[in-house]
């Protein structure tokens, strides 16, 4: 019974709809990659594809659905980061301690972060989040007997025994952030996160306790922004104050952007193209990658503004102008409501 | 006990005083129509009774409960509504997911039918006349359809007290013949799941178009410089010498 509801599922809900059949083949690909790959680099790199992702998609819930721009996103990530190293180095706490600590943590930073942002917008609440990361690093450098300066901190324990076993690890955390995330944007809490983007005085003139939400919006983007973080420390087993360096706040965006904002899936796009792409050309230009990636950045941004999900969305599927159903592209009639879909996409 | 009671209300910005110690009252089920030239007050006024602007002095009285110092959420839960002069759509939401917003967020009384938020977004809509928009991004909307989708959303949060600025404003003849008459029923039987018992509903318009307002109104409230100068039933009103010299002019409406 079980069984026939899982091909079920698949039958109406997956296969008619290209992108979620590419989501599928995608996933079961992942999980089948350690088998067929186990050079320890590429591993490596797919598990800092893992945690980046989350940490993307909790910029896109922020900035992209609730319209709260946050420009120091790495206050979350290395804040978690910090805390999981500092409790198991010091305390001796073990990761599956350490991780769910250092995301509540980060809970905290969110709503710390979250503040300015009852009383400020746009670029001005950009720049106050942008300096946050900075107090940071002045802090650990101040409380260097506890954080080691500079230096960081060393000889974090590995959450995973083997890499391969980090590797399913991860890939189960993201799998399960990103599905938790899709389901918050499209409940009732994500269409009042896009509504206070859209305009929050209308939104409070709806009744919307805008400073509740806004401040859930934070907290819950901390949860997971955190979670990445206490992911990469136990993953890198060092940290130091990088952790808080503009280029990884600016990451999730340029990602985020890439990919297609205000849709979860697409940072994660954006990061298992472009982390790839990044590792090789280094590898291949050394000096000139940084430029080339740019130029990279710069054509995807003006030709497909939507990002790459949009691109992919526009040439595989339509949505039913009278139900919405997604539908494949070549298809002329609705799948569940026998609707005419037009020969060109709508958007 | 009064139902909306306003007490010496007065507003500055810088020097100019927008709004200058007015009071007045709104009774239950009653429509106030609310009249002046151009920088009267009157988008002020009506600001400070949504609580999307903070009075300098003065007190809002709302089913005897003092809601001076309330936020714009938390009077849209006691059970006043506002629409903008300006309208102020969720741009890149549809329709229906603007009028859903309130749906999700509303008080909910005791004899609430449980309905999902999209059946009573698009019953609103349908009431408004715009049921055909649903799946539109607000974006793309005309004037007229934004206008009446501002009513839809104040509708939606099921108000006692609802204040439209402008409402006919960018509307067709056609398009306001309709308002006025949702207006009435409106008037009549409220919201239609409201949790309250009293069914009609008490509405403030500000409105430019007196010919169409007058139609619609019980009482009409003059502002002029930031006062009240003349208050009464519309033939009254229309009449009074103060208010002909000030803002009707000779030729009447
Ligand atoms: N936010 C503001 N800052 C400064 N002055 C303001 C502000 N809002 C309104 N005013 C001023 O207050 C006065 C009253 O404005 P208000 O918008 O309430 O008039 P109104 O009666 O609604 O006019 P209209 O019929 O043109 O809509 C005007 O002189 C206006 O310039
Ligand atoms: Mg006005």
């Amino acid at each position: 019974m079980r069984i026939g509801n899982i091909t079920d599922y698949l039958k109406k809900e997956i296969f008619p709809v290209p992108t979620r059949v590419m989501a599928f083949v995608g996933l079961a690909a992942l999980v089948a990659f350690p088998l067929i790959m186990d050079q320890p680099h590429i591993l490596r790199l797919m598990i800092m594809i893992f945690i980046f992702s989350i940490f993307a998609a909790s910029w896109d819930l922020i900035s992209a659905y609730t319209g709260q721009v946050v420009l120091g996103h790495a206050l979350f990530f290395g804040v978690s980061a910090y805390t999981c190293a500092m409790l198991n180095t010091h305390f001796n706490m073990s990761p599956v301690m350490t991780i769910p600590i250092g995301a509540v943590v980060a809970v905290a930073a969110g709503l710390i972060a979250g503040f300015p942002a009852l009383r400020l917008k746009g670029i001005y609440l950009g720049l106050t989040t942008m300096a946050m990361p900075v107090v940071l690093v002045a802090v650990i450098e101040y409380m260097r007997s506890y954080t080691g300066g500079e230096q960081g901190i060393i000889g974090i324990e590995q959450l995973a025994t083997s890499r391969v076993h980090f590797y399913y690890i991860a890939l189960l955390l993201m799998v399960v952030s990103i599905a938790v995330l899709m389901k918050i944007t499209r409940s009732k809490i994500g269409l009042i996160f896009q509504a206070i983007r859209d305009d929050e005085i209308a939104a409070r003139a709806s009744g919307v306790n805008t400073t509740y939400y806004k401040l859930l919006s934070f907290s819950l983007s901390g949860l997971f922004a955190g979670l990445a973080g206490g992911l990469y420390a136990h993953f890198m087993r060092v940290i130091g104050p990088s952790v808080f360096e503009f280029s990884f706040s600016f990451e999730p965006i340029i990602w985020t952007i890439f990919g297609g904002g205000a849709s979860i899936v697409g940072p994660v796009i954006g990061v298992f193209i472009l982390l790839p792409v990044v590792e090789m050309l280094h590898v291949h230009l050394g000096d000139n990658a940084t430029l080339i990636y740019y130029l990279i950045l710069v054509i995807v941004v003006v030709f497909a503004p939507g990002g790459v999900l949009r691109l992919i969305n526009r040439y595989t599927e339509k949505v039913c102008p009278e139900c919405m159903t997604v539908n494949a592209f070549p298809r002329r009639q609705c799948r569940v409501c026998s609707a005419k879909l037009s020969a060109v996409n709508g958007e | 006990m009064s139902f909306l009671q306003v007490k010496g209300l007065t507003k500055r910005f810088g020097g100019i005083t927008a709004v200058n110690d007015v009071s007045f009252s709104v009774r239950r089920n009653e429509i106030v129509g609310l009249i002046g030239p151009n920088g009267a007050g009157k988008s002020t006024l009506v600001q400070m009774l949504m609580r999307a602007q903070n009075p300098d002095s003065g007190k809002i009285y709302f089913h005897g409960e003092d809601i001076t110092r309330l936020n714009n959420w938390q009077a849209v839960h006691r059970g006043i509504a506002g629409s903008f002069q300006c309208t102020r759509p969720f741009r890149r939401l549809p329709v229906i997911a603007n009028v859903m917003v309130p749906c999700t967020v509303r008080r909910t009384g005791k004899k609430e039918v449980k309905t999902s938020t999209q059946i009573q977004a698009i019953e609103i809509m349908k009431k408004v006349g715009i049921p055909h928009l649903a799946k539109t991004l607000a974006a793309k909307l005309s004037q007229g359809d934004l206008k009446r989708l501002e009513i839809a959303r104040a509708l939606a949060t099921c108000p006692d007290l609802m204040i439209l600025d402008e409402p006919f404003g960018g509307l067709n003849p056609g398009e306001i013949e309709m308002l006025s008459q949702l207006i009435k029923d409106l008037r009549a039987g409220g919201c239609s799941d409201s949790p309250l018992d009293s069914g009609g509903l008490s509405m403030i318009i500000i409105e430019h178009k007196l010919s169409e307002l007058m139609k619609i109104v019980d009482r009409v409230v003059v502002l002029c410089f930031g006062e009240i100068i003349a208050e009464g039933t519309p033939a009254e009103v229309t009449q009074n010498e103060k208010v002909i010299e000030a803002y009707i002019g000779k030729e009447g409406i």
